[in-house]
């Protein structure tokens, strides 16, 4: 009896013992490492899923895209759910038009497990990017046919630009991770990118997506759209007009802007030598001493000196500052001001203000900036804008180069910065301070965005004109006014910029340029013309720009090759813009092309 | 009392069979219910996720064909296709700049609203 006893005792405690050893381990498991298994299940079943933000797109002012969005696919492979690496490969490669032995290699890739610490085959692996639906569709359907899995598919976006070269310099582009890195691209960069949305979900071992355990979801913000102060037909105007120019004369390079003085909107920005955002050019692998980068926009990243487009400045000074009136004569030497070693290319006795202008007197601009004296002409510079950004919203704006004045050469400078020598500027700039006299005095920051919207089109945020400073007093900018008007005139060095039925005021510009040793050139030239049309009620200041265009010698002036170019965008500008023009003079006072007379 | 003894050991204990019945039925139903209404919910997100696939492929395929509309009907494409077909139709020719006549003069007082002297007065545009 007791042996029977003992025996069910014994029996008894060792099963009692198994089932709390199993309980034990049941417990540990279930609770004590809960978080740990919990954790291991979710790195292997459970997957974070990124929902891509589309980028916003860049239009002009009349809804013409510039840059928008193609859906395309991003090619994954699951290495670890790939039972034949090779058949997979030999099915994917053609698809992808990619090597086969690329595609062998990029499957056959291990990673350190970090649960294990082993090798195991990795699990995320980008095939291609920016792959089209359509091979997406085709890579699919082959891998179901062969019975195969492992392969899939991320919804991704390729920027692309829809009318290639034009307006790419303002437009700019992005690299290969969708950020920009030039123009509107680089400096909205903030507005353009949104925000990445993510999904977590849970996968059975086949890889497919299991609803009922879904996890936490965030839909994507996407990037805001740019809407430019750009006008889609005027931009196609001054390129036309721009390209036939450069055929024409092979200049290094050419810059056009068009701006309305009013408030300051871009409504034209052209630079040439340009490229296609869709297929960047790759740099010389040489280094080419004549090399012309067509990535730079030249607009607001050419330094020069601007030459008698100048003038304007020390005229406007004075004139504000009532040094002198409009029909104040100065006397311009007869061509030669022996004090300053300064010459002109004709010779004057008096000249009145508005003269110097029409007539382009260095004398003349140097004798207005001896009466403001030093700092006042220096202040007024600098109240013009020129020696600093102008603010546009476009990155690798130049500031130009302007000494000031305790580092000026005695005698020397003072009488060449008044006719645009010893500084530099910038077109935009030059179109700038142009568009001072334009609106009657007042300096605006060039806006090239004119609205930034959202993906559905609303207006988000307007940009409003912002005025810098008035620079100039009304009646001195009539005074200009009146004189630039003359300049484009028969008596003027820039008739060639005349519109028929409309009154154009202008400045021409030829200034020499530097050779590699420091030397001036005598033959090779830089000339630009500024000006705004109708003259009294300007809908647009423009500047045409060509460094070093081929000409018949003598030739390669302001007057001559930029006036004519500008005649030309701001007669068909005219058009587009529906101004009505003013009835037609009497024959005789007909301007015709054979009066050449430009400087 | 014979008889009554007899009577009681033959009696076939039903409430007690029929609440273990109901229970195992409960029981079982409950099991079944489960099950189903499981698999019910697995063949709807089954369904949804197919649906979900549907929506996103036909929304992408608009998004594609949008995307191809916008860059078809932007000015560069417009402008090969227009070079394209003037030579495709003979004779589909750009109006030059000096065919296109002005109107030099502003319109009588009549034509109060500016919007329409600007048009007549830009016929190209």
């Amino acid at each position: 009896m007791a042996g029977t006893k003992i025996r069910s005792l014994c029996a008894t405690s060792l099963l009692a013992g198994i089932f709390t050893v199993f309980s034990w381990r049941l417990i540990d498991l279930q609770v004590g490492k809960h978080d740990r298994y919990a954790a291991l299940a979710a790195r292997k079943n459970v997957e974070r899923q990124p929902v891509y933000a589309k980028r916003g797109t860049i239009m002009t002012m009349d809804g013409e895209l510039l840059a928008q969005n193609e859906p395309v696919k991003r090619v994954l492979a699951d290495a670890s759910l790939i039972k034949d690496h090779d058949a997979v490969a030999a099915l994917v490669a053609p698809l992808l038009e990619l090597p086969l032995d690329d595609i062998r290699e990029k499957l056959d890739r291990t990673v350190v497990s970090e649960t294990t610490g082993q090798r195991v085959p990795c699990r995320y692996i980008v095939l291609k990017k920016d792959v089209s639906e359509m091979v997406a569709l085709q890579i699919s359907d082959a891998m179901n046919n062969a019975k195969q899995r492992g392969i899939f598919f991320e919804q991704d976006f390729h920027r692309i630009y829809p009318n290639g070269r034009m307006l790419s310099h303002v437009v700019g582009s992005v690299n290969s991770e969708n950020i920009g890195v030039a123009g509107i691209e680089q400096s909205m960069e903030g507005y353009l990118r949104g925000e990445n949305g993510y999904r977590y979900f849970e996968h059975d071992r086949t890889g497919r997506e299991l609803v009922l355990y879904r996890g936490q979801e965030r839909a994507p913000r996407h990037g805001q759209s740019i809407r430019l102060t750009i006008d889609s037909g005027l931009q196609k105007i001054v390129e036309s007009e721009l390209d036939e120019a450069m055929k024409q004369f092979k200049p290094k390079f050419a810059v056009a802007i068009l701006q309305r003085p009013q408030t300051g909107e871009i409504l034209a920005m052209v630079s040439r030598p340009t490229y296609d955002p869709n297929n960047l050019p790759k740099n010389p692998e040489k280094e080419d001493p004549d090399y012309v980068n067509p990535v730079v926009n030249r607009a607001i990243a050419a330094s020069y000196e601007p030459g008698s487009t100048f003038k304007i400045v020390a005229a406007g000074g004075a004139l504000t500052e009532r040094l002198v009136k409009e029909e104040t004569m100065i006397q311009c030497e007869n061509g030669y001001f022996a004090r300053y070693k300064l010459k002109d290319h004709h010779p004057y006795g008096e000249l009145s203000v508005g003269d110097v202008l029409v007539k382009s007197s260095n004398i003349g601009a140097c004798k207005l900036a001896l009466q403001l004296g030093e700092q006042r002409f220096y202040e007024y510079v600098r109240k013009f804008g020129f020696g600093e950004k102008t603010g546009i919203v476009l990155p690798g704006e130049e500031n130009g180069l302007l000494e000031p004045p305790h580092r000026w050469t005695k005698l020397y400078s003072i009488s060449r910065i008044p006719m645009g020598h010893e500084l530099t500027v910038t077109p935009i700039q030059s179109v700038t301070s142009m568009s001072v006299i334009a609106n009657g005095g007042r300096l605006m920051v060039p806006q090239i965005v004119k609205e930034i919207d959202d993906d559905n089109g609303n207006v988000v945020e307007a940009v409003p004109p912002q005025p810098v400073r008035t620079v100039l007093s009304a009646a001195a900018t009539n005074s200009v006014r009146d004189a630039l008007m003359k300049v484009v005139s028969k008596k003027g060095t820039a008739n060639l910029a005349a519109v028929k039925g409309f009154k154009v005021a202008g400045k021409t510009g030829t200034a020499q340029v530097y050779n590699k040793d420091g030397s001036v050139s005598r033959e090779r030239h830089r000339v630009s013309f500024v000006g705004f049309m109708p003259a009294e009620e300007p809908a647009f200041t423009g500047i045409v720009m060509l460094e070093q265009p081929q000409t018949s010698a003598g030739q390669d002036m302001g007057g001559l090759v930029a006036a004519p170019i500008f005649s030309r965008i701001a007669e068909r500008a005219a058009r587009h813009l529906g101004l009505v023009p003013e009835p037609e003079p009497l024959p005789g006072e007909a301007i015709t092309q054979s009066d050449k007379v430009g400087r | 009392m014979a008889g009554n003894r007899r009577r009681h050991a033959n009696v076939v204990p039903v409430a007690s069979i029929f609440m273990w019945v109901a229970i195992c039925v409960f029981v079982g139903g409950a099991g079944l219910g489960y099950v189903s209404l499981k698999n019910k919910l697995h063949r709807g997100a089954d369904e949804i996720r197919t649906l979900e696939s549907q929506i996103a492929q036909v929304s992408m395929s608009i998004t594609v064909v949008q995307s191809e509309i916008q860059k078809l009907s932007s000015m560069e494409a417009l402008k090969k296709r227009y070079d394209s077909d003037k030579t495709k139709l003979g004779g589909l020719v750009e109006i030059p700049p000096d065919r296109i006549v002005w109107v030099d003069r502003p319109l009588p007082a009549a034509a109060s609203d500016p919007s329409d002297i600007q048009q007549t007065a830009n016929p190209s545009r």
